[in-house]
C-alpha cells in the first residue's frame, strides 16, 4: 500500500514540477511582465498600452460598473 | 455499534440542516430591505465569482472599468466557481442563485464534518448546538454569501477528518480541491501533512504508525494538493502565457509581499483601514493564544494563514482567521463546556452579534469584506 502511495505521489509530484517550472517560465508581452511580474510600470501605462494593442470599445473581460458590489478585494 | 454511529450522524445532519435552514429564513427577512438574500449577500468579491462562473476566465484585464483597471479573475481559484458554473447549468438557475445554493447546501456538510473532527478529538460537541454556535457565529456571513469559504472549509476539515481516520486517499482527493480552492490551500495541505509526519497526531490508527508510513503519506497529501493548485497554473498558462497570474495580478490590488507587521501598521494609521488593522491585532492575540494553550494544530493552520493573508495587506484578515472553521470548532467545544444557562447566554450575544454582521454585509459596508 505504502509503494502505491508512493508510486501515485511521484506520479503528482512529476505533474507538479510541469506546473512549476511553467510558473516560473512565463511567455508574455514586455509590457505584461513590465506591469506584472517586474513592477517596472504603472497600471496606467501598462492599460494604455494594452488598450492600443487590443483596440476594442470595451475589454471583453470587463465587467458592468460597480454598482451595489462594494469596493472588489483580491482573493 | 457501527449502525448506531450511523444514526447518530444522520441525526447530527438532520438537525444541522434544519438549523441551517433557519438561519437562512433569518438572513432572507434580513435581506428584504437590501432586495432579497441573492442581491443583498452578493458583495464585494462575489461579482468576480458569479462572472468567472457564468463566462469562464478572462483572458484580458479589466480596462475599461476605471476602478478596476489591470484586475482580473485570476485572482480567483476556481473550485467555487466551478461548482457554482456546473450547478448553475444542471438547475438552469441564475449563477448568484445558483453559488449561494450551493453554499447553503455545503453548509450542513461543513457542520457535520466539523463535529466529526471534535468528536474524533475526543471533544464532542451536541449536534444541535454546534449547528447552533456555527450559523449563529458572527463571523460566518460568507459561509452564506457568493464566496469561496464553505467549499474550502468543507475541503479543509474533510482532509483533515479524513486523515484523523487514517483514510489517506480520501485525504489526497480532499487536499487536492483544497489546492485548488484557495491560494493558501496548497501550503496549508502541506504545513497538515507536516504537522503529522512530525507529531503523528493527526493521522488515524496510530498503533500502527510509523515515521515512514507517515512521511509516505505526507509525501502524498503535499502532491495531492499542488496538483489541485498545478491544473489552475497549467490553466492560466494555456490561458494568459503566465501560469503564476494569479499571484502576479495582486499587484493590480496593490498588494505585494512585505514584512506582514508593516501593512498592519499601515492599516491602523489610516481611518479606512482601521478596522482590519484592528481585526489584525485581534487575529494575532488568538493565535498566540491557541500556541499557549497548546491548540498548536490549530494555531498552525490559522498562523499560516494570516501570516500568508496579512503580509500582503490587512484587508479581509477578519475572514481569513476569524471565520476558520477551525477556529468556530474551539469557540463551540469552549462554550459546550459551560453550564447549560451560560451557554444559552453565549448563542444569545452571538444572535446579536450575527444581525449586525449580517446587516453590516448586506450594506455593503468595508468592515467586513
Amino acid at each position: 500500500m505504502t509503494a502505491l502511495k508512493l508510486l501515485a505521489a511521484a506520479g503528482l509530484l512529476g505533474f507538479d514540477l510541469y506546473a512549476l517550472w511553467l510558473g516560473l517560465h512565463p511567455r508574455v508581452a514586455p509590457v505584461w511582465r513590465a506591469y506584472y511580474i517586474t513592477h517596472a510600470i504603472d497600471v496606467d501605462a501598462f492599460v494604455a498600452e494594452l488598450r492600443r494593442t487590443h483596440p476594442v470599445q470595451d475589454s471583453p473581460a470587463d465587467m458592468p460598473p460597480l454598482r451595489a458590489y462594494g469596493r472588489p478585494g483580491g482573493r | 455499534m457501527q449502525r448506531n454511529a450511523r444514526a447518530e450522524r444522520l441525526a447530527a445532519t438532520v438537525t444541522s440542516v434544519a438549523i441551517v435552514g433557519l438561519a437562512i429564513l433569518l438572513h432572507a427577512l434580513l435581506a428584504r430591505p437590501w432586495g432579497g438574500l441573492v442581491a443583498a449577500s452578493c458583495r464585494w468579491d462575489c461579482v468576480w465569482y458569479d462572472r468567472i462562473a457564468a463566462h469562464g476566465y478572462a483572458a484580458l484585464p479589466q480596462l475599461c472599468d476605471p476602478v478596476r483597471l489591470g484586475q482580473a479573475d485570476w485572482a480567483f481559484f476556481p473550485l467555487f466557481p466551478l461548482l457554482a458554473g456546473l450547478l448553475a447549468r444542471v438547475t438552469h438557475l441564475p449563477v448568484p442563485m445558483a453559488a449561494l445554493t450551493l453554499n447553503i447546501a455545503l453548509l450542513p456538510c461543513l457542520i457535520t464534518l466539523c463535529a466529526d473532527d471534535l468528536k474524533l478529538q475526543g471533544r464532542a460537541v451536541g449536534a444541535w448546538f454546534l449547528a447552533a454556535f456555527f450559523v449563529l457565529y458572527p463571523f460566518n456571513v460568507w459561509y452564506v454569501s457568493q464566496y469561496s469559504e464553505t467549499a474550502f472549509g468543507v475541503a479543509l476539515i474533510g482532509g483533515v477528518v479524513a486523515l484523523r481516520r487514517g483514510r489517506v486517499w480520501l485525504a489526497a482527493v480532499a487536499f487536492f480541491l483544497l489546492g485548488m480552492a484557495r491560494p493558501t490551500g496548497f501550503v496549508l495541505a502541506a504545513c497538515i501533512a507536516g504537522y503529522d509526519i512530525v507529531t503523528g497526531r493527526i493521522g488515524g490508527d496510530r498503533t500502527a504508525s510509523t515515521p515512514a508510513r507517515r512521511l509516505a503519506d505526507g509525501v502524498l497529501l503535499v502532491a495531492a494538493a499542488g496538483a489541485g493548485l498545478g491544473v489552475f497554473v497549467v490553466y492560466l498558462d494555456h490561458l494568459t502565457g503566465d501560469g503564476f497570474a494569479f499571484m502576479h495580478v495582486q499587484i493590480a490590488w496593490h498588494r505585494r509581499f512585505r514584512f506582514f507587521i508593516l501593512p498592519i501598521l499601515h492599516a491602523l494609521g489610516h481611518r479606512h483601514w482601521l478596522p482590519q488593522g484592528l481585526f489584525a491585532i485581534a487575529g494575532i492575540a488568538l493565535i498566540v493564544w491557541l500556541i499557549r494553550t497548546g491548540r498548536l494544530f490549530v494555531g498552525l493552520v490559522v498562523g499560516v494563514t494570516a501570516l500568508l493573508a496579512g503580509s500582503t495587506g490587512a484587508a479581509s484578515i477578519e475572514r481569513f482567521v476569524f471565520s476558520n472553521p477551525l477556529v468556530i470548532e474551539v469557540g463551540a467545544s469552549l462554550a459546550w463546556q459551560l453550564n447549560p444557562r451560560r451557554r444559552w447566554a453565549v448563542l444569545a450575544a452571538m444572535a446579536v452579534g450575527q444581525v449586525l454582521a449580517t446587516e453590516l454585509w448586506f450594506s455593503g459596508s468595508d468592515i467586513l469584506t
